[in-house]
């Protein structure tokens, strides 16, 4: 079967009679006015948001080309969107909403169980805050990408939300797509959780 | 198993997100397990993001509203093709239920029609398969098909023209009424 990429294409090239080819003109012309945010809104916008975004799907789905493709898609349906406010931290919050449940979706498309993540080849020894050496950083790093790997895709979404977005736990009910309460208790047992693996792994030193 | 919670848990999440650590805080962190916990984890997760700061490639902001806008173009344009693309498809289903039918309809004439060509095209084959080229079954062959098609011309012709005429009329008026909408 043809696929529909392959077929839309074959339809932008066929040959219209006049009317229909200024019904297109006039369709994809109002095109250009489905965004509410004009050019510069978005530039501001994806600057502040888009490392963040690219970050918390690497770092939940534990697939760098994955969030490649994720951050681009959820940008493309966001700026779709019609919001009634323009309030800058709904607007990141709906975006973050939106590309977990793209990551959600290529899950249950793929029919795949959510892996666990791994840390990128080749990367460099992080540059974190601690005074510890290049080394001591790169194994933490590992430790962590290890610990992380063994919670549950929603876990470890919301402990991202909760300790490095800074969300709250409104924020992330609405993401994820819990009651707030849910979150509350759920984020509480993954933060116990990952603490003791980190213990485990000799991390304990890290905390503050 | 019930939520453990320090009212200083926010302050400790940001001082993991800035870094900047207070001397008091650190003590805190120290005595306070829930706090211990929040910070033990922050800390490790914003590790992370200090890497992805630096190693995420992100594309730049004016390509990514150059794309989402041809994709908005080329959505409107898939919109506006669709009443073409169905009266399309209406079309070619009305042209297959219309041989169906008249099949159907006429199948004593085909039937008739295919009878009457049978002879040369047995004649056709055992020529065909004996490798010897024989223009008499060859004659006759065209001949029947020939008086066939006069048989069918004389008698149905007229019906299946005026059904062929019908179904392109009833695509065409399909076709404006969708255009229309």
């Amino acid at each position: 079967m043809e696929p529909k990429e392959s077929r839309g294409k074959r339809l932008m090239f066929k040959e219209f009679t006049y009317t229909e080819a200024q019904q297109i003109e006039r369709a994809v012309g109002a095109a250009d006015e489905i965004f509410q945010m004009d050019e510069q809104s978005f530039r501001t916008f994806y600057e502040r948001t888009a490392r963040p975004l690219w970050s918390y799907l690497y770092r939940t789905s534990g697939n760098s080309t994955l969030a490649d493709d994720l951050v681009q898609e959820s940008y493309f349906r966001f700026l779709r969107v019609r919001f009634r406010e323009m309030d800058q931290e709904y607007m990141k919050n709906y975006l973050f909403r939106i590309a977990t449940n793209l990551l959600r979706d290529h899950w249950r498309r793929a029919k795949l169980e959510p892996p666990a993540p791994v840390e990128r080849e080749g990367s460099e020894p992080p540059q974190i805050r601690d005074s510890g050496t290049g080394e001591q950083n790169f194994q933490m790093q590992a430790d962590v990408t290890h610990a992380m790997g063994k919670l549950k895709p929603r876990e470890r979404e919301m402990l991202w939300l909760a300790y490095v977005e800074g969300s709250s736990h409104r924020e992330i009910a609405e993401v994820v797509g819990l009651r707030e309460q849910s979150v509350r208790s759920l984020l509480f047992r993954a933060r116990g959780k990952l603490a003791k693996m980190l213990r485990r792994q000799g991390l304990g030193g890290v905390s503050a | 198993m019930k939520p453990r919670e320090c009212e200083k848990e926010m302050l400790v999440i940001e001082a993991a997100r800035s870094g900047a650590w207070d001397a008091e805080l650190r003590a805190h962190v120290a005595q306070c397990e829930a706090c211990g916990d929040v910070a033990l984890a922050a800390n490790a997760l914003n590790s992370m993001r200090a890497v992805d700061q630096v190693e995420a490639r992100i594309p730049d902001a004016g390509l990514m509203w150059w794309k989402a806008q041809l994709l908005s173009k080329r959505a409107a344009a898939e919109r506006v093709t669709r009443p073409i693309r169905f009266v399309e498809h209406l079309s070619y289903a009305c042209g297959i239920v219309a041989v169906v039918g008249v099949c159907v309809w006429q199948w004593a004439a085909i039937r008739g029609w295919f009878a009457s060509i049978m002879p040369g095209a047995r004649a056709h084959s055992s020529a065909m398969s004996s490798l010897h080229f024989d223009l008499h079954g060859l004659q006759s062959l065209i001949a029947g098909w020939i008086q066939s098609g006069a048989v069918l011309q004389r008698s149905n012709l007229a019906v299946i023209l005026s059904m062929g005429v019908l179904l392109i009329l009833v695509a065409f008026a399909a076709y404006l009424t969708r255009s229309e909408e």
